[in-house]
């Protein structure tokens, strides 16, 4: 083999790495175990202790840690399904393999809406977390009061982002070196948090207490909702785990992981969160964490968890500009690489600057991006198990969108973008996330699940009727 | 079509011949089959109904 032949074919790797190409069999890597331990690295996250805080506004810790394991185990394997089981088949990247329910186009339309508002939001959220981080520390150490909502936090928050894109702009190595540090120390955190929060508080003292501004009476319907937060926190995995499981070696690699991983992982820092919150009295961990353990872990422990912020926003603003690059038009892959970074960091600026409560209230953006969420994973069940019977044509995901049998109608497949409307309506009229109404059905049978449901079963049957002809999906018949 | 397309064609069809030989002789090693579903499910309402008695 010469030079020239060596170099094309690191070049073909490399684009397939990338996404451009499916990654063959032997090009994947990632066993049982590394792919366990790298979803736990992106699960175990400081976000988890804002959802575990955000459980214990709703109900106590007994009901809390059942809604944690309960909507986030159902959250995960529906999340998991249609993304992780094609990926680790094919080990094609997620957003191609879209195009098989939406069309390129569609396929597009969905990162953004699914993607990009996504990631801004979690940057302006953590990046906020940072600030209070930051605030609590001084206020610890200089013997003040902490002011959640002042000028502190906002100049440390916006710090954060922009600190966060230098980081990102540096490129990927330093990325990887601070997830192999951070991760398994937010573990020993998190195992620290526990032992002091158990060392003042025996179990059944804590599995006794209540909630802390439980919303309505009926604790049945409080119970629900924190289900529900669970499961949109289950079902926020969905834009970022294909992708993973794409490296894995197959089917099984790519899904099972998921299981200890995501679901194990980030149910553990959701309980620390949880109980902290719960028997401290306030649900910010920046908050409970400065009083768990005295000045001294207080400074250790925020000081920590506002450089573990920072690691959380690069990986999620890498992940997220990688594939706004894969998706992009050609205008947007001419961006520089620094500059695109900092463009998609102008919206979470703004928030931080203009709507610093948003971080107070973030469960309501989380269960907000559960109504798109939950759809997309029910369009994926049904087109990928029920109508394609888990077999994609790899030629017209990859090949001339033109002529693709995946073209639909001006690449957008109209059948797939009804159905996320029908999902996502659905869910808003079963609970609104903003107001926390909901119909009497919601007790019983949440939200999220609903909008999975009606959404797959619109692409399923719309499709069965309508998806005819040449470009239309190719869907198999008989 | 410029020499790049065509060899960026020529890997594209190679990689899908490879699954396509796969496919044929249904040599999917590692396939999710009917065991992973059912324990996916018993684990799943396992969990679910354990935890509801427990702490619903």
């Amino acid at each position: 083999m010469t030079h020239t032949d060596t170099t094309e074919q690191q070049g073909y790797r490399d684009a397939a790495e990338r996404g451009d190409l499916p990654l063959l069999p032997a090009e994947r890597l990632w066993g049982f175990w590394e792919f366990t331990y790298a979803n736990s690295a992106l699960a175990i996250a400081t976000w988890a202790f804002l959802i575990g805080g955000a459980v214990g506004l709703f109900v106590g810790p007994r009901e809390g840690i059942a809604a944690i394991v309960i909507g986030n185990i159902i959250g995960v394997i529906l999340t998991a399904l249609p993304t992780c089981v094609p990926a680790g088949k094919y080990g094609v990247e997620q957003f191609n393999a879209l195009r098989s329910q939406f069309g390129p186009n569609g396929s597009r339309l969905v990162y953004f809406l699914a993607v990009v508002f996504l990631t801004m939001g979690w940057l302006a959220v953590l990046s906020m977390m940072f600030g209070r981080s930051i605030d609590g520390l001084t206020a610890l150490v200089s013997g003040g009061e902490a002011a959640p909502l002042g000028p502190k936090v906002t100049i440390a928050a916006i710090g954060a982002i922009l600190l966060t894109w230098f980081v990102v702009a540096k490129g990927p190595t330093s990325i990887k070196f601070f997830n192999m540090v951070i991760s398994p120390a937010l573990v020993l955190l998190m195992g620290w948090m526990m032992y002091l929060i158990l060392s003042h508080h025996s179990f059944g003292e804590l599995m006794a207490m209540q909630a802390l501004a439980p919303p309505f009476e009926d604790k049945t319907l409080n119970f629900i909702i924190a289900v529900e937060v669970n499961l949109a926190a289950g079902f926020s995995w969905w834009p970022y785990i294909g992708n993973l499981g794409r490296l894995t070696r197959n089917e099984r690699t790519a899904f099972w992981p998921n299981i200890i991983g995501i679901f194990g992982a980030a149910a553990l820092g959701e309980v620390v969160g949880l109980l902290g919150s719960v028997a401290l009295g306030n649900s910010d961990p920046t908050i409970w964490m400065a009083q768990v353990g005295g000045v001294a872990v207080g400074v250790i422990a925020l000081g920590f968890v506002a450089f573990a912020n920072v690691t959380s926003m690069a990986n999620i603003l890498y992940t997220s500009v990688v594939g706004l690059r894969q998706i992009g038009t050609r205008a947007i892959r001419g961006i520089r690489w620094d500059m695109l970074l900092f463009l998609f960091c102008v919206v979470p600026l703004i928030l931080v600057v203009f709507y610093p409560t948003m971080y107070d209230g973030f469960f309501i953006f989380l269960v907000w991006t559960s109504a798109l969420n939950s759809a997309l994973a029910g369009i994926g069940i049904a087109d990928y198990f029920f109508l394609r019977r888990q077999k994609l044509d790899l030629g017209g995901l990859h090949g001339d969108p033109a002529t693709s049998p995946y073209r639909f109608a001006g690449g957008f497949n109209p059948i797939g973008i009804v159905a996320l409307i029908v999902g996502f309506v659905v869910y808003v009229a079963v609970f609104n996330p903003q107001t926390l109404e909901s119909v009497p059905a919601f007790k019983y049978l949440t939200a999220s699940l609903p909008s999975c449901f009606a959404a797959g079963l619109v692409h399923y049957v719309l499709t069965r009727i309508f998806a005819k002809g040449e470009g239309w999906g190719n869907y198999p018949r008989g | 079509m410029s020499e790049r397309d065509n060899g960026w064609s020529r890997e594209l069809r190679r990689r899908i011949k490879v699954y396509d030989e796969i496919d044929a002789k249904n040599d999917w090693h590692g396939q999710m089959g009917a065991g992973d579903y059912w324990g996916l499910l018993v684990l799943t309402v396992v969990l679910v109904a354990g935890f509801s008695v427990w702490g619903g």
